[in-house]
Order: C-alpha cells, then structure tokens, then sequence
C-alpha cells in the first residue's frame, strides 16, 4: 500500500502525459497489480471524456443502455430548440408591432381629441364673439343722419316717421337705419354699443329668440327713439 | 337707398337672385351622392354663374310646388352618385369654367389603420372684374375672414354689407372713368388733358351721386337716358363743353362696363352647400355643424371679396383594426407565458 500510496499522484499525472518514460513503466506495472489504482485511472478517463466529446471512448466501451439515452436526450434537444428559435423570433416581432400600433393609436386619440375640442371651443365662441361688439366697426353716423334728415326736409317729409317708412318691423329698421349711418370718421357706432350693449347679442339669421325680442323691445326701442330724436333736432348726441 | 342709386343706374339688366342648395353626402366606402337644388319660375334653366349639371350622367328633374293662388314655382333637381372621391372630383375639373364662378371639389380617404380620415374641400371662386381698388383698402383681413366666414346677419355684419357694396359701386365707377380716360387719351383733345381728367375724377365721383339722385326723384319712374347722364355729369366736373363730342365713346364705355356688370350678376343669389361625412367629425371652418352635417351659406357679395374655401374632415373607426391589434397583443402575452412555463427549470 506504501507504494501504491507512492504512486497514486502518478496515476493522476499520467492522464495528462506529464511522466518521463521511466516513471510511466511504474505507474504502468503498479495498474496491473492494484485495483484502487486501477479504478482510479477508469474514473479519470470516463470523466475526462465527458469533458471532450471529440475525444469520447468508442462505443464498443460504453454501456448501451447510455448510448440510447444520450441519443434520445439529443433529439429531445433538437425538437425543442426548433420551438424555441421560433418563439424567439416571433414574440419580439409582434411585440414591436403591438407597440407601435398601441403608440399609433395614443398619437392619433391625442391629435383627433384637440382637434375636435378645438372645434367645440370655436363653435361656443363663435355664439358669444358675434353676440359682442367689436370696435373695427367704427362709423360716423353724425353726418349721413343730418344729410338724411335735410334730404327729408327738401323733400317737404317729416323726418321723424322714418321708421316708419322702412315697415312695421322693428328688427329690419333698426338694421337699415344703422346701415344708412354707415360713415368713415366718427365713433358713434361705439359710443352706441355701450349705451345698449345687449343690443349686439341679437342675431336675425336664425330667427329671434325670446330673450332677443325682449331686448329689441327695450334696447332696439330706446336706439330707434334716440336716432328719431337726433334727426329731428340735428343734435350730434342724443343723450 | 340712396347710396345704391349709382348701381341702379350703371346696371341696368340684374339678374334674378338663384338660392342653389347643394349636398353632398360621403359614405365609407368613399363614395358620394351629390344633390344640387334651386327653385325657379319657370321650367328651364337659367343663365347662372354656378355650374348647373345638365348633362345625361345625372338625373334630371323639374319638380312643380304650388305658391298657391294658381301660383307656381318649380324646384329643379341634380342628382349623380360618384363611386369613388377622384370620380367627385373629376367630374369639377371637367365642368368647363364658365368665367365667372369657379367650383372646385376634393375629397380625399386615408387610411391610418385604426381610423380612415376623410377630409373635404370645397371653394368658390368668383372673378370679380372690378378691381381697381383692392378690398384690403376698405376692409381689414380680420373683417374680410369675419365677412366671408362668420356673417351672422348681426347689425355689424349690415355694416360691413354697405361697406362692401360701397366699394363695389366705387370700383364700378373707377373702372368707368378708366375707360373713358383711355378713350380720352386716343382722342388727344387739347382741352381735355390727362392732368385735367385726374382733376376732376373724385368731382365725378361725387357728382354722379348727387346728380344722381336729384334726377331719380325729378322723373321718377322715367326711363333714364344714361349715357346723356353721363356726359352731362363729366361735362361738369371737367367743366368744358369737349365732352359732348365724347359721346360716342362714353356710350361705348358704358357699353362694356355693363357687360361686365351683367357678367358678375349672373352670379347673384344665396349659395347653401352642405356635406355629410361618415364617421365623427374633427374639423371644420363652418360654423353650422349638426353631428357630422356641416353646412355653409354664402352670398354673392361675399364671394366678391375673395375665395370662399370650405374645409371639413371627419374619421371613421375601423373596428377590425382594433380586434386585430388586440389578437396580436394577446398572442403576445401568450408566447411570453408559453416560453416561460416552459424553460427548464
């Protein structure tokens, strides 16, 4: 045992072709005679060979009950790996697509959204901005209301029942009398807008409203007495 | 009333005012039906600026509606169906243009896998031949966008009605006197000198207006002899007697000016256009939207004063796309579970 002790590392380093000549004859010569030393070398080869396919025993050496397994574990492998090389190509690939749809779909809900409250908030405004005056529409009336009047007087006509002369309608007197005062260099038109400011809320396109006939009996009444009075007394300003 | 006079007595011949409705209505698969109705008294068509269908490729119909009385109007109606937007549009792009109004028509279809857009556009073009002052002199681009796009009928909008046809009835008279100022030069009368007539050529302005109307209310309902106006009136601002042997060529200038005049007239009347598009509707520069009706209403004097262009755009699900999406989505999460379960260990 004391030269199987001795020998021992040998075994271990004659697997890797570290002896000299001399030294393998002993290892060699021990083998025969020791079966430790003999199982250790068989261990040491079935592992290295596990190792090292390309350097595997030849199958005559190899129990057969392994060779069927190995080959049956190889074509489980290769099945699997099929479906694998297929599901990890396709996920990533639908993956980017869903993206980009899902990414589409919140680019095209954000755009249609501001364009459709865009619309609703113009179309609010518009209700309110046409029911306000604007100051672009400055007009002199001063004048052409004189000028009317004096075209009334010559013709031997009371200048006060012009109104009446335009029809009984009060909406369309009030707009053709405004029209006529139609001018480029006084401001009457807004000193008129603040002295009756509902007066701009009425629209006639669409037909008046209660709430538009209630203003146009007070306000549009008021306008109509004040034009009627500046033409009669030529006065610059009714009030 | 006043005011209008100096029209009244350059234009002789108006034409009737035509209110012509069209409707357009679009469906998903991009076809449309395109419907053009206007009443008429009489059972025949008139002499318009708007392209009235007449041809065989669509249904033509005269329908007659009692005013009562014994009374009758009759509403003609245009019918065509165009199975595709480009056919739509086609069918403006062959419609020769009658040199007055020009109607152009485009629909197009996108598609953006979730939604298919539609978007529309319409617009009017009306050459008015009077041009000699630009609208931007009498009215600002803010007022002119308020006049065309936002005319409500308010007392304002009236204002900038009379402003328009202020300057329409300034253009009419400018292009007059150019006329007659080219003549003038022809002649190379001593008296009558290029200086002279750039003179006198706001005091003919005025005059025409004042003499205008004095003359309206000394013979009223007589038949005016224009052209003798005409030459009185230049004969006083000018204040020479050489205008009398002018005549000739003031008639001739009054002649084309009211060619023109009736030219552009063939285009009064009230123009309501209205689309429907499918889906829901994004996007409009009309002001009257009902669901995905959008309609526009527009005057001749508003054409006047530039293109009127009529936009609207709408979109319609595509509910595959969505299912579609949401398949691949859950295929997804699916091989991700599968692969997981599956790994060893």
């Amino acid at each position: 045992m004391k030269q199987c002790k001795d020998l021992e590392p040998l075994v271990y380093l004659s697997r890797e072709g570290e002896l000299t000549a001399e030294e393998e004859s002993l290892v060699r010569e021990h083998l025969r005679t020791c079966p430790h030393c003999s199982s250790i070398r068989a261990s040491l080869r079935t592992m290295h060979n596990e190792l090292d396919p390309a350097r595997s025993v030849p199958p005559s050496t190899v129990n057969l009950a392994e060779i069927t397994l190995a080959r049956l574990n190889g074509r489980v492998r290769e099945t699997r790996s099929w479906f694998d090389v297929l599901l990890d190509s396709a996920r990533p690939a639908l993956a980017v697509s869903v993206s980009a749809l899902v990414l589409l779909l919140v680019v095209q809900e954000t755009r249609d959204a501001m364009k459709t409250s865009a619309l609703e908030e113009r179309l609010e405004d518009r209700g309110s901005a046409s029911r306000t005056w604007n100051p672009l529409w400055t007009v002199s009336g001063i004048p052409a209301l004189q000028s009317l009047a004096e075209a009334q007087r010559q013709d031997g006509t009371d200048p006060r029942p012009i109104m009446a002369a335009i029809g009984d309608d009060q909406v369309k007197a009030i707009t053709s009398i405004l029209s006529l005062i139609v001018g480029s260099s006084d401001d009457l038109f807004v000193r008129l807008s603040r002295r009756y400011p509902n007066l701009a809320r009425v629209t006639f396109e669409d037909g008046l409203t209660d709430q538009e006939r209630r203003i146009l009996a007070t306000e549009g009444q008021m306008l109509l007495n004040d034009l009627q009075n500046m033409i009669a007394q030529g006065a610059s300003q009714p009030w | 009333m006043v005011k209008y006079q100096i029209v009244l007595i350059l234009v002789l011949a108006l034409s009737g005012c035509l209110e012509i409705k069209t409707r357009t209505t679009v469906s998903e698969d991009g076809s449309s039906e395109r419907v053009i109705t206007f009443q008429h008294p009489k059972k025949s068509l008139p002499e318009a600026a708007y392209p009235i269908p007449r041809d065989s490729s669509w249904t033509l119909e005269w329908v007659e509606r009692p005013l009562g009385e014994g009374q009758v109007q009759y509403e003609y109606i245009a019918r065509k169906r165009f199975a595709t937007p480009e056919d739509l549009e086609r069918e403006y792009t062959s419609i020769p243009d009658t040199g007055v109004l020009s109607v152009k028509v485009s629909l197009s279809k996108r598609f953006r896998w979730f939604y298919t857009y539609f978007d529309y556009r319409e617009s009017y073009n009306l050459r008015n031949e009077f041009q000699y002052i630009p609208i931007t002199a009498v009215l600002t681009p803010e007022q002119i966008r308020h006049y065309q796009y936002s005319y409500a009928g308010t007392i304002q909008d009236s204002i900038l009605d009379t402003k328009v046809r202020d300057w329409h009835e300034r253009n009419t008279l400018e292009d007059f006197y150019h006329r007659f100022v080219r003549a003038m030069e022809k002649k190379n009368h001593p008296e009558l000198s290029a200086l002279n007539l750039n003179r006198s050529k706001e005091q003919f302005f005025a005059l025409v207006k004042v003499r205008g109307e004095e003359r309206d209310k000394k013979k009223k309902g007589e038949e005016i002899d224009i052209v003798q106006f005409l030459v009185d009136v230049l004969e006083e601002a000018m204040g020479t007697r050489a205008v009398r042997s002018m005549k000739n060529e003031i008639a001739a200038a009054f002649a084309e000016e009211q060619e023109k005049e009736q030219r552009l007239n063939t285009a009064n009347g009230t123009y309501e256009n209205s689309v429907q598009l499918p889906g829901m509707l994004l996007e409009t520069n009309s002001n009257k939207v009902q669901g995905n009706l959008v309609a526009w209403r527009v005057k001749d004097d508003q054409l006047k004063v530039g293109e009127f262009v009529m936009t609207a755009q709408s979109r319609v699900a595509n509910t595959w796309a969505f299912v579609a999406t949401g398949l691949a989505g859950i295929t997804v999460v699916a091989l991700v579970l599968i692969q997981t379960f599956r790994r060893p260990g």
